[in-house]
């Protein structure tokens, strides 16, 4: 379950309302590449992770993205605050504006209304974690595309932090794709260890170890079980 | 060389790699793409850096055309309590990857320590964080400013 914290997960003040800004951002909160598209992916691929360090991360991160929506829509409203009529005509949003006000709404900078097209859930730890790096890198570029846009210090130290979230989240979605997920003990065995291949004989060599394994495997039951004759006489 | 080595053999290469593991070109696991480890101990920001530049790691700070946040852009009455939050967010997510480093787990643990007795501050001060905070006779939950709301800063 989630409980409300009532506070941002990172300061927004924004001194300065500008509406042609605020245009650019909302695509933020319900883009294609938008901080609402990420929660909704990483919180529903939860439900179909096998590994516990999966449901984990995708929790960890899908809540994440939710403060970043918050923030997305602090920021779009702070910009939107008192607005006079002449820079609403002025500018871009007063297409946004005709339809909500200054009401936040889940759309793109185009116009385009959020839909669930923008974001895959597909049952497959590999197809969902490969998804989940492009989608933080598309992120982050939309992120570079904002700060060339926008000269507002106060909203481009908003942009920065969201920005480089981004690049740790597909740090650690790329770290988890790397783990060689073992499903039987549920233990991550991590592949940077250099494996070593045996070029030549490795057949044999594997012969031999498994049939030496399945003999020590029954002489410890046979011990066993002599033991558990010896105590129970 | 083999006498085969110019025909496609099938059977060696299942003989050679055991299923999806191994290195390219001979025996590639499925989908890798390559992200470097992030290694344990790695050096950290101080709380407060570590949320002006978005992350604790400055191995993973990689900011657009090299500007960063000063410090001061989170130095606000809330900016101590989001930064140790932060850190938690930041460790939690880097153990979820790398559970078995001890040094992480407890540098985790000595923030979660300076996180309860930051809230506690906090909400003495400001009023409930939480539903469950709120005390006394006064139903302060619905009480202004809620987070969207710009707080005109008194500096």
């Amino acid at each position: 379950m989630f409980i409300y914290q009532k506070k941002l997960q990172f300061p927004v003040n924004i001194k300065n309302t500008n509406p042609h800004l605020a245009n650019i951002i909302i695509t933020q909160y319900g883009g294609p590449d938008g901080e609402l598209a990420a929660s909704l992916r990483y919180l529903s691929q939860r439900f179909a992770m096998p590994y516990p360090e999966l449901k984990a991360l995708l929790t960890d991160i899908g809540t994440e993205e939710l403060d970043h929506l918050e923030i997305i829509g602090t920021v779009v409203h702070q910009l939107t605050r008192n607005l006079t009529e002449s820079q609403i005509e002025k500018s871009p949003f007063a297409n946004y504006f005709v339809d909500h006000t200054t009401g936040i709404y889940p759309v793109s900078a185009s116009g385009t209304p959020f839909t669930a097209a923008y974001l895959q859930s597909k049952g497959d730890v590999i197809t969902d974690l490969t998804e989940d790096m492009a989608a933080e890198q598309k992120a982050r570029t939309v992120y570079d595309n904002i700060l060339r846009l926008s000269d507002d210090p106060d909203v481009n130290n908003v942009m920065r932090f969201l920005r480089e979230r981004e690049i740790v989240h597909f740090q650690r979605f790329g770290e988890a794709k790397r783990t060689r997920w073992q499903k039987k003990n549920r233990v991550a065995d991590n592949m940077i260890q250099p494996r070593v291949i045996v070029k030549n004989g490795s057949w044999l060599f594997s012969f031999l170890g498994y049939h030496i394994l399945q003999i020590e495997r029954k002489l410890s039951l046979l011990v066993a079980v002599f033991l558990y004759d010896l105590g129970t006489k | 060389m083999t006498e085969n080595s110019n025909l496609p053999n099938v059977e060696k290469r299942d003989t050679e790699c055991s299923y999806k593991e191994g290195t390219l070109p001979r025996c590639a696991p499925l989908s890798v793409g390559f992200v470097p480890w992030q290694e344990d101990s790695t050096p950290q920001y101080k709380s407060l850096d570590a949320l002006a530049r978005g992350t604790l790691f400055p191995g993973l700070d990689l900011p657009w055309k090299n500007v960063v946040n000063r410090t001061e852009v989170v130095d606000t009455p809330h900016g101590e309590l989001m930064a140790l939050h932060f850190v938690i967010t930041e460790l939690g997510m880097y153990l979820d990857t790398h559970k078995n480093d001890q040094e992480a787990l407890e540098l985790f643990q000595r923030y979660v320590k300076l996180y309860k007795e930051g809230y506690e501050r906090y909400v003495k001060l400001y009023g409930p964080l939480a539903l469950t905070d709120v005390t006394g006779s006064e139903f302060s939950w619905v009480n202004n400013p809620w987070p969207w709301d710009l707080v005109e800063r008194m500096d």
